[in-house]
């Protein structure tokens, strides 16, 4: 905790001028690190150093790097925030967000963290051995943890990696012990509250050990009534044979904006299963999704489903590489973008010389609500070995007033009927997630999302 | 029950109903017959109150409601059912939720708590037995990859499961083969009560030998150009409609 302090005694005076985030972050950066010197070890703060050294050699991507063609943050990275956050945030809040994120009938473990840091009161982590799960403001110094920093990403490549890298200052830290199998997911969920505009960014891992088996859920939610921008990096390392399965539901209000960046080692043998369920209404969603397929025989299942209202944009990014033999990925997006949203899907393959009997499929498949509904779609496949199995697609539809008009006729209300079309769209990437809570909660977020599209057009 | 009068309404600029005028009452049959194109199914959909058709003149009443003015949904919840000549396939909404959504809101609107799912299944049951309808299918995807017979029966199947007042059959008989017509008859005939009424939309006088109407109206170029009992039905298979275009023509 007193680390924290020590990085809010480096503020200066509010200030009353608007300032854009890279000078914010160009300003505060010597201050911030002066911090970390006082409490973090050589190793890590040479990777700081670096990073931050990449992001102000790149600065905020624009619109003229290929990776962010269609994604604008300019008016987003223009706007001023904090660097610091207060990490408190009183009973009440706590619950109310617990209470937004609450998935009906759900028999899973929780992890709470309150502007990234775990909330131990409020938590109901695992009581074995088998698994270790803390906050990365704990685990900083150790070698288990700061060894592993960037250590599967090329992070110059990546300009919100590099910042979260130099600037983050807490974050989970789970270990799945070898051969260890969690009997129950655990439901990660971060809290945000905040009293002033932030730039908020928190670094998390998951590292499944040798044969390990587990799950889990992820959300977040912001209480807030102030512009909340979270750039987070999370990295998952999968040992041999263990499988980690991941679902991760991303729910918003205007005035947020959210950058993921979620970074897979798999090492052979392993299983990787992803599911991004992204609703409305943050300002932006920018998801990257980097799984490295570090050994032979891997299996990875990444299914997506967005849908987009008015001024929301939600972009996917996902990259698959292959490098060894016979491994198998699948990646199927879903996305359906309503009146005014925007959505963005761009999907890579690599499949490099060594990676003979690849199988690499992925397809992306989207339904327009609306002659006012974009959609960018970009699947990418690039093979350097010859015996191998791999395809990818895009499909853009309209919405189909048929089969409306077809519901309506029975007595089914309008919004009803769309939802039913929507979860019908869906319902192959629904029919994926195991978990039957998790299903349903689908289900209703779809039709509370419908519901509230429709209200926002009367 | 249903009362249309000077029922005016095209699509895009283009006039299809140009001024139709229609009783059917309580307890009785009616039979629409007339060439390709003469109206017949836009006179459902407009009925129905599908979007592209615009009604220009003229109204058309449920027990004395305004039909025109309200949403397709609500027509289906007073009691209006249009069996589609094309049901069309959504794949991934099932058929039986489907029918469970469906039935659940219409008791809704009538003011009637939602069927429990013990109730629901044996209502199902019941009705899948009297339209000898697969209990296979009913756990299907709603149409899709089903056979045009499956289809058509699927549609009388909801129309059992809904009880409707006026329920517009369109072409039902079409694509049935000789069995499924006289199940799907038996069906409808099993419905009839003196409380609601049937309008059976036919190009063949075979399914009237089934279910037979008390009146048959020909419709030809946007207008009931004539009406009559069953025999009329008989006329029309014997001679064909050229001597209704001719009189028309003339009249014209
Ligand atoms: N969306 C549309 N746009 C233009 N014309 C249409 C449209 N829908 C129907 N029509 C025209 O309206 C006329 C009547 O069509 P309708 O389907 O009502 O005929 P029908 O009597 O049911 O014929 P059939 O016996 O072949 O089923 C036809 O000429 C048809 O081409
Ligand atoms: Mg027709």
């Amino acid at each position: 905790m007193l680390k924290e302090i020590d990085i809010t005694k480096t503020r200066k005076p509010a200030q009353m001028t608007k300032k854009n985030l890279y000078d914010t972050l160009t300003d505060e950066f010597d201050g911030i690190y002066a911090a970390f010197e006082r409490t973090e070890k050589d190793c890590l703060l040479q990777k700081r150093k670096e990073a931050f050294a990449y992001f102000q050699d790149q600065k905020f991507p624009s619109t003229k790097n290929e990776e962010w063609r269609f994604t604008n943050i300019t008016p987003f990275v223009n706007d001023t925030y904090n660097l610091y956050s207060d990490f408190s945030a009183d009973d009440e809040t706590i619950e109310k967000a617990l209470e937004k994120v609450d998935v009906k009938g759900l028999d899973a473990y929780r992890l709470i963290l309150v502007n990234g840091n775990i909330n131990y009161d409020y938590s109901q982590l695992p009581q074995t051995d088998g698994i270790s799960i803390r906050s990365v403001s704990e685990v900083k110094n150790e070698v288990s943890f700061s060894e592993k920093i960037n250590q599967n990403i090329e992070v110059a490549k990546y300009p919100f990696a590099a910042l979260n890298t130099a600037f983050f200052q807490d974050g989970y830290y789970i270990e799945l012990k070898k051969n260890f199998n969690l009997d129950k997911p655990v439901y990660i969920i971060h809290i945000y509250s905040e009293k002033e505009n932030v730039f908020l960014q928190p670094r998390n891992i998951i590292i499944a050990q040798q044969g390990s088996n587990c799950k889990f859920i992820e959300t977040s939610v912001c209480i807030s009534k102030n512009t909340v921008f979270v750039n987070s990096f999370t990295d998952i390392l999968i040992n041999e044979n263990a499988y980690v399965r991941h679902a991760h539901f991303q729910r918003g209000n205007a005035n947020e904006r959210w950058v993921t960046h979620t970074q897979v080692n798999q090492e052979q043998n392993s299983r990787y299963d992803n599911y991004l369920v992204t609703l409305p209404k943050a300002d932006l969603v920018r998801n990257n999704l980097n799984v490295e397929l570090n050994g032979k025989n891997t299996e990875t299942h990444l299914y997506g489903l967005y849908l987009v209202s008015d001024k929301h944009l939600v972009d996917n990014h996902s990259v698959v590489n292959h490098k060894y033999p016979n491994c198998q990925s699948n990646q199927l997006y879903k996305g359906v973008i309503l009146d005014g949203g925007h959505g963005v899907f761009n999907g890579k393959i690599y499949v490099q010389r060594p990676a003979q009997k690849t199988n690499a499929f992925q397809q992306n498949n989207n339904l327009l609500f609306s002659p006012n509904a974009v959609i960018n779609s970009k699947p990418q496949l690039e093979i350097f070995a010859d015996d191998v199995k791999c395809s990818h697609g895009s499909t853009v539809g309209q919405f189909n007033e048929e089969s409306l008009f077809y519901l309506r006729a029975r007595g089914i209300g309008e919004e009803t009927a769309r939802s039913l079309l929507v979860n019908a769209f869906a319902f192959d990437v629904a029919e994926k997630i195991h978990n039957e809570a998790l299903r349903d909660y689908v289900e209703i977020l779809i039709e509370e999302t419908i519901e509230q599209a429709q209200k926002d057009n009367s | 029950m249903l009362s249309i009068k000077n029922l005016h309404a095209g699509v895009e600029n283009k006039q299809i109903l140009k001024g139709i005028n229609l009783e059917v009452n309580a307890g009785e049959v009616h039979a629409i017959m007339g060439p390709n194109g003469s109206g017949k199914s836009s006179l459902a959909s407009v009925l129905a109150g599908r979007e592209n058709y615009e009604v220009t003149e003229g109204s058309a009443t449920l027990d004395g409601k305004d039909l025109l003015d309200m949403a397709p949904e609500d027509r289906a919840r007073e009691g209006l059912f249009l069996a589609f000549q094309y049901p069309i396939e959504i794949p991934g909404v099932s058929n039986i939720n489907f029918l469970k959504t469906a039935l659940n809101e219409i008791r809704t609107y009538r003011g009637l708590e939602p069927l429990d799912a013990k109730s629901f299944l044996k209502l199902t049951k019941e009705k899948q037995q009297l339209v000898e309808f697969d209990a296979k299918l009913v756990n299907r995807s709603l149409n899709e990859g089903f056979s045009g017979g499956e289809k058509k029966r699927n549609e009388i199947l909801q129309l059992a499961m809904l009880e409707p007042k006026l329920s517009i059959l369109d072409e039902t008989d079409s694509g049935l083969d000789i069995d499924a017509l006289r199940i799907v008859s038996n069906g409808v005939n099993k419905l009839r009560s003196k409380n609601n009424a049937f309008i059976l939309i036919t190009h063949y006088q075979r399914l009237l030998e089934y279910i037979v109407p008390d009146f048959v109206h020909v419709l030809y170029n946007g207008r009931i150009v004539k009406s009559g009992t069953k025999e009329l039905a008989l006329e029309l298979e014997e001679k064909g409609y050229d001597w209704i275009k001719e009189e028309n023509a003339v009249n014209a």
